[in-house]
């Protein structure tokens, strides 16, 4: 008998323990999910899947760098990441080819380079009509750049070089 | 009509149908199956079954295109159902939530916490889509791999789009692939997927706990508590696998251990096809499903139970299993470092090279994760507390859930701490600190959930306990 009220009390403690902490982290699951909702989900109802990416990922600068990628660069171009701005959302071609889908994305590695030392004149190695190159702040480009590529500047540091014949959207 | 409001109707009659395919089969297998069954099953069995048939077709050369998917999708589900016409039982089912509850009391915290859980899938439905992909591996090596592969129509297309090459178990890749061939996955309706594997875990888990003893309201509350846990809930509307493969593990463990219990052979064939779709979902799904498989060994070895039907949960296992390390074998290309890691860690182990270092830190991380609240919330102190104030060493051979859930929980404590520990062997991996950091709290969901089952047993009714 008193074996068995000892479980009714242990039960009953251990359900009480239970229903607190459900309801706790409720309203702690229930706080994070609207703040999202409101600050993300309502804010961005009117942009795309991948602008909402864009945003959540690494918020407003990297949507806007995003953005300005999508509308200077056409859907059949290959954009080289030249991997320069010291920072992996921008820097990690898988992660950046999400976002510029269905483009071709690859990195400018050494093996790209083909053993040319020099940044610069890898870039106009590799350049061709339909090529793009994302830079970071870690880059600067060279005046002989220039002249076969036009340069595109985002912001911080950030931008393209874009072929000369393309045309631009404003 | 507006746009997304179609786009809407396209991605929930895309998982109608995974679910239409999934019913159909676990009929096929059960002969009989109850609504909650049915619910929580459904879609995870059409899902891994349309996306390993995919797999199978695009390795066969078929190009991943709408028409081939629709097609493949209708010869499985036509077989399917003609399967389960011919092997349904017109027996009764049981009515887990609707049929009439003893008392008021009863009643009414059953739905409560019931409203509460579907509010929670509600919005984590909303967050899903309406954040769209944003984590760093989802996007990486689950929405771009199967983005690439829809554009080229073949799973070799995810060699070249996004992280670690094709040596990824291709199911809920493939599952994204589905909704971006057949709709765009403009919304993107692939996202309902999330939510849907939360909602299908909870369901199972509160089946489980009525079936074992415990009061629907109690069970209610046990599912409110696993709902509410903060990595669940994230990882409902986040675009990881972790929740999917934890939704398949524990299933296969649930249905292998109702197939001890009755000694049934299509119970078996189900918990064995889950482990399957499982092994089929994460990379470490293999290690998980045999740590699975020891405890139901461990367990029958304890009842002296020699009934139990190993082929039928075999055969599943070794035709998802078999076709994806075959093809894994034939890729030497892919990245495969995750899988030839175990082996390496194993030869070094032999050779007496124990990294003590590595396990101090594994143990340390673990203990500081058990109290994070932001992560795990307050279940793993909970039902660690209750589990170890309802432990009974002599319930280990009278009561086979118990013993087996028990036998599991550590088996897939330990296979999560040993996937921890073979990175300590990895030449080149970061070190066993930030691989914790990165990994730890996702893939130790099964064992959470499965902890949270033991400790809830022990809140079963009077008299429900042994089962002989």
């Amino acid at each position: 008998m008193a074996k068995s009220s000892r479980a009714q009390v242990f039960k009953s403690i251990a359900l009480a323990a239970m229903g607190v902490v459900a309801l706790y982290q409720l309203a702690w699951v229930g706080q994070t999910g609207a703040r999202l909702a409101v600050n993300k989900v309502w804010v961005n109802r009117h942009l795309d899947a991948i602008s909402r990416s864009a945003d959540v990922a690494y918020g407003l600068d990297y949507l806007g760098y995003i953005d300005f990628l999508r509308r200077q660069i056409p859907p059949e171009a290959t954009v080289v990441d030249t991997r320069t701005s010291g920072l992996p959302q921008y820097d990690s071609p898988n992660f950046v080819r999400y976002f510029l889908f269905p483009r071709t994305t690859v990195p400018l590695t050494d093996a790209t380079c083909q053993g040319e030392p020099d940044i610069n004149q890898c870039i106009i190695s590799l350049s061709g009509p339909h090529t793009y190159f994302m830079y970071g702040a870690d880059f600067t480009p060279s005046a002989a750049i220039s002249g076969v590529l036009r340069v595109l500047p985002f912001k911080e540091g950030l931008g393209i070089l874009a072929p000369q014949t393309t045309q631009v959207t404003p | 009509m507006s746009n997304n409001l179609l786009l809407i109707i396209a991605d929930l009659l895309i998982l109608g149908g995974l679910y239409l395919l999934g019913a159909a089969v676990v009929i096929a297998i059960l002969g009989k199956a109850d609504r909650i069954a049915l619910l929580s099953l459904g879609l995870g069995v059409g899902a891994g079954i349309l996306s390993w048939s995919m797999f199978l077709a695009s390795w066969a050369g078929i190009p991943l295109t709408a028409g081939t998917v629709l097609g493949l999708y209708a010869v499985l589900t036509v077989a399917g159902v003609i399967l389960a016409r011919r092997t349904s039982k017109a027996d009764s089912v049981d009515k887990l939530i609707v049929a009439s509850p003893r008392g008021e009391l009863d009643s009414r915290l059953t739905r409560g916490s019931w409203i509460l859980i579907v509010l929670l899938i509600l919005a984590a439905a909303i967050l899903g889509v309406g954040l769209s992909y944003f984590g760093w591996d989802d996007i990486t090596n689950w929405a771009l791999k199967a983005y690439g592969i829809a554009l080229e129509g073949s799973i070799f297309a995810g060699r070249e789009w996004g992280a670690v090459g094709l040596s990824y178990p291709m199911n809920i890749t493939l599952l994204i692939a589905l909704f971006r061939i057949l709709d765009g996955n403009l919304l993107p309706g692939s996202k309902l997927l999330y939510p849907a594997f939360y909602a299908a875990l909870l369901l199972g888990c509160y089946s489980f706990w009525v079936m074992h003893g415990l009061k629907r309201w109690v069970a209610s509350l046990c599912s409110l508590l696993l709902a509410t846990t903060p990595i669940i809930f994230t990882h409902a509307y986040m675009g990881y696998t972790n929740l999917a493969f934890t939704f398949y593990l524990i299933m296969g463990l649930i249905w292998c251990l109702k197939s001890m219990e009755v000694r049934g052979t299509r119970e078996a064939l189900l918990g064995g096809l889950m482990l399957a779709v499982g092994l089929w979902t994460r990379p470490e799904g293999y290690v998980m499903c045999i740590a699975v498989i020891v405890a139901l060994v461990l367990g029958s070895i304890l009842r002296a139970q020699a009934s139990y039907h190993w082929l039928a949960a075999l055969i599943p296992l070794a035709m998802i299993g078999g076709s994806w390390f075959s093809f894994l074998r034939m890729q030497p290309a892919s990245d495969t470092a995750s899988y030839g890691l175990v082996g390496v860690a194993w030869r070094g182990m032999l050779a007496g090279q124990i990294h003590w270092s590595a396990l101090f830190t594994i143990l340390r991380f673990v203990a500081g994760q058990v109290l994070r609240f932001r992560d795990w919330g307050f279940v793993p102190a909970l039902m660690g507390g209750l589990t170890l104030l309802g432990f009974r060493p002599n319930a280990l051979r009278r009561d086979t859930v118990y013993g087996i859930l028990l036998f599991a929980t550590l088996t897939i404590g330990l296979a999560l701490l040993g996937f921890q520990y073979v990175v300590a062997y990895a030449p080149a991996a970061p070190g066993v600190y930030e691989w914790l950091s990165l990994e730890f709290s996702r893939v130790g969901m099964p064992a959470v959930v499965s902890l949270t089952l033991l400790g809830s047993l022990s809140l079963r009714e009077k008299g429900s306990e042994p089962r002989t």
